[in-house]
Order: structure tokens, then C-alpha cells, then sequence
């Protein structure tokens, strides 16, 4: 347990401490403004529910948020070989698995402050244009449902995969993902985009919050994994996505421990 | 499709490489010390990572576009300037963050750039998102001419390739 708190408190503190980070996660959510459309939550009538309105940032921010968060946490892994010091960490009694969960959870937990703070801005901007001091505590609920899931499927893959594949060709098949699998119209190619497996978080504010949706439920190819939308689908795509990082971050788990054998 | 993909998936190939490649180089103090200068070294690395999907691209201009400008040439050339120039100033991370961004950004706002002469001049994948669209030359005149202004701006910063010995990525 102290290896995989210290694994992780280090980790935190060293992507927190990246400037790249912050101005870049930054750039990205003005970049999500500057292309909102008519169905932002910033174009939401007043009397509108707060659940759903938070909701709706909270999907807004995600649409960038986990492709800086991948992109970022793509050479964590793999660093500490080209540094040389994976021998070094090999030799001490900690073990394998609490350094990677530690350096798994530091890493994801840095790369979602950012998108908390903005939630929390989001959620004081919309407390005073509404009038309502719960709309805080919604945009809380709002980041640990629709954000939080996403961040976790993406950071463990993120971890994990450069491992085999290297960061820069991760990083160009994680960017192109991204927009396949999340952001394109099912109608223009068939894709993942809309599905329970889809870390942008769309089944979980449409189908538990009430926002609008992007592409859940969509009808056409795939569409056994597109069911309609509800609390049900909410919660099953929270579970897939956080179960699907679990599980791929105990496979890498055992990768490293027969390497090390 | 396949030539869609053209414009679009090697434009960001090509963005991530040299935003690998000009941000963190573990031989880098070995590289300065050699008698060819650095920016001479990783000019030609540079270009060894543009050439080949370049190459493709001008494949799917020949198919597509008999007679017209290369098509996906231009977005390929600014993408790549301009991961090797953030990479040279900020580090491969950064660098591929940057490509990143803009990429997803321009292809989501698709539309957006679509409105005014100005935007459509800078848009990354007129033959991909738009189709048709107005001021073709004018597009490709201005990526390719920026592209080559961001290269003399990586030119310029790699005559002083020291700030690169910065440790690890930033």
C-alpha cells in the first residue's frame, strides 16, 4: 500500500508540473467553446434542469479533454525504460503491480483535475446565470459520471498500450480513434461513436442526467451496442468503460510481471 | 474512402513524426558534437518522415484528381512544419498535442471554416469536408506558403540547438 500510494502521489505531482498540461488542456476547452453549437449548454434556456445542463458541459469538455489526457500520459510507461531506470525500479522490493496501479491512478487522477476545474467553473457560471447554488454539487455529479469513466478507459490504454506500440504510432492511432470512435457520424462510416463502449461519456449524461444527446442510441450498423437510451444504459456503459480499464490494466499487470521473470 | 483517408489520416502521420522526432532525440549531446551541424541532421530526418507519406498523397492526387493541385500534399506539409516547429519549442508531447488538436478541431468545424474566404483559405481538408469549395488555389497557395514560413521558423530556432538539452521531454 505505501508503494502504491508513493507511486501514485509522485506520478500526480510530476504530470501536474507539466506546463504542456495545463496550457494545452486549456487550449483544448477554448477550442470547444470557439465550435459550440446550438445545443451547448451555454444556449440552454433558463428554466432548464441543472442536472441535464451540467451534464451537457460535462460532455462538451470531454469531446477534447481525454485526447490531451492520451496523448499526454502516452509516454508514462514507456519512459522509464528510455530512461533507463526500469531495472533500477525492478531491483526494489516494491512490487510490480502497485507501481503500475499507483503510476495508473496518479497519472489519470492529474490528467482529470483540469477537467474538474473546469467543471467546477462551469458549474459556478451556470449557479449564477441560473440562480441556483446547486448547480455546484451537479457539476461535481456531472464530472464523476460523464468525465471520470472516459478519463479512466482512455488512461489505462494510454498506459499501457505505447508499451507495444510505441507512444508516436500510439498517438497517431489514439488521435485517429478518437475521432472515429467518437465524434464521427454513424451515418457517414461505420464506427464505434455512440455506443455503450464510447469513453466520451454520451450514454451516461443523456440516459442518467438528461442531456442531449450526440450519437447514443443511434440506429444503423452497431447498433446492438447502441440500446435505448436510460438509467439502465447510463449505468452499463459507466461499468464497461471503468471495467474495461480495470481489466486492461491487470493484463499489462501480468505483462510485466512475466517480463520481469 | 480510401482517398479521403489519404487527406486526412497522413497528414497526421506525418504532424506526430516530426513532433517526435524534432522535440527529444536521446543522442542529441553525441548529434552536436559530430561536425555536421544538428539542423542539418534533423532537417534530413524531417524529411525522410514527410517524404513517404507525401509520396502516397501525390499517389491519391494522381487518382483522384487528374490535372488539379495535389491534394493532399498541402495539409500534410503544414501538419508536418508544424509539429517540428512546436516540438523544437516545446517538446515531442506538446508537439504532438498541438497537431492533435488542430486536427480533430478542423475536422469537427468543418462547417464553421466553410462561412468567410479567410477560413476557407486555411482549411486543412477542403477535398474531404467540403467538396467543392470555392478557392481552391487560394487554400493551397496559403498552406503551402505558411508551411514554408513555419520551416524557416524551425530553420532559424535549430541554429542555437543547445536550448534542445533540456533533459528529458518536457
Amino acid at each position: 500500500m505505501t508503494t502504491l500510494r508513493a507511486s501514485l502521489a509522485y506520478e500526480l505531482r510530476m504530470q501536474l508540473r507539466r506546463p504542456a498540461m495545463w496550457t494545452l488542456v486549456a487550449t483544448l476547452a477554448v477550442m470547444t467553446l470557439a465550435t459550440r453549437g446550438p445545443r451547448f449548454p451555454t444556449n440552454l434556456p433558463v428554466p432548464h434542469p441543472l442536472p441535464a445542463v451540467l451534464a451537457g458541459w460535462a460532455l462538451a469538455l470531454n469531446l477534447m479533454a481525454p485526447l490531451a489526457a492520451g496523448v499526454l500520459i502516452a509516454d508514462r510507461l514507456v519512459r522509464d525504460r528510455r530512461l533507463g531506470v526500469d531495472e533500477l525500479l525492478a531491483a526494489l522490493p516494491a512490487s510490480v503491480g502497485a507501481r503500475l496501479w499507483g503510476k495508473y491512478l496518479g497519472v489519470t487522477a492529474a490528467t482529470a483535475i483540469p477537467t474538474l476545474l473546469a467543471m467546477l467553473g462551469a458549474g459556478v457560471y451556470e449557479a449564477a446565470h441560473r440562480g441556483a447554488v446547486s448547480a455546484v454539487g451537479w457539476a461535481v455529479v456531472a464530472f464523476v459520471l460523464v468525465d471520470l469513466p472516459g478519463l479512466m478507459f482512455v488512461g489505462a490504454f494510454a498506459l499501457l498500450c505505447p508499451a507495444l506500440l510505441s507512444a508516436p504510432l500510439f498517438r497517431v492511432l489514439f488521435v485517429g480513434y478518437w475521432f472515429w470512435g467518437n465524434l464521427l457520424n454513424p451515418d457517414y462510416v461505420p464506427t464505434l461513436t455512440g455506443t455503450l463502449l464510447t469513453p466520451v461519456g454520451d450514454y451516461a449524461a443523456a440516459g442518467l442526467l438528461g442531456a442531449h444527446r450526440l450519437w447514443a442510441g443511434w440506429p444503423g450498423l452497431a447498433s446492438v451496442l447502441r440500446p435505448p437510451i436510460g438509467p439502465v444504459s447510463g449505468v452499463a456503459s459507466i461499468a464497461l468503460l471503468v471495467g474495461a480499464a480495470v481489466v486492461a490494466v491487470l493484463v499489462g499487470q501480468g505483462a510485466l510481471i512475466r517480463r520481469k521473470a | 474512402m480510401l482517398l479521403a483517408g489519404f487527406e486526412v489520416v497522413l497528414p497526421l502521420a506525418a504532424g506526430v513524426g516530426t513532433a517526435t522526432l524534432a522535440g527529444h532525440d536521446s543522442a542529441l549531446e553525441l548529434l552536436l558534437s559530430m561536425p555536421t551541424p544538428y539542423r542539418m541532421t534533423l532537417m534530413r530526418r524531417l524529411g525522410l518522415v514527410v517524404a513517404w507519406p507525401a509520396l502516397l498523397a501525390a499517389a491519391s492526387a494522381g487518382l483522384r484528381f487528374v490535372g488539379q493541385p495535389v491534394v493532399g500534399l498541402a495539409p500534410l506539409v503544414w501538419l508536418a512544419a508544424l509539429g517540428a516547429l512546436i516540438g523544437v519549442l516545446a517538446g515531442s508531447a506538446t508537439g504532438c498535442l498541438v497537431v492533435a488538436g488542430v486536427w480533430v478541431f478542423e475536422q469537427l468545424g468543418a462547417g464553421a471554416f466553410a462561412g468567410s474566404a479567410a477560413t476557407r483559405a486555411v482549411f486543412l481538408f477542403p477535398a474531404t469536408w467540403l467538396p467543392g469549395l470555392p478557392g481552391w488555389s487560394v487554400n493551397r497557395a496559403t498552406l503551402l506558403s505558411t508551411a514554408v514560413l513555419l520551416g524557416v521558423a524551425v530553420w532559424q530556432l535549430l541554429a542555437r540547438p543547445h536550448r534542445l538539452l533540456t533533459g528529458d521531454d518536457r
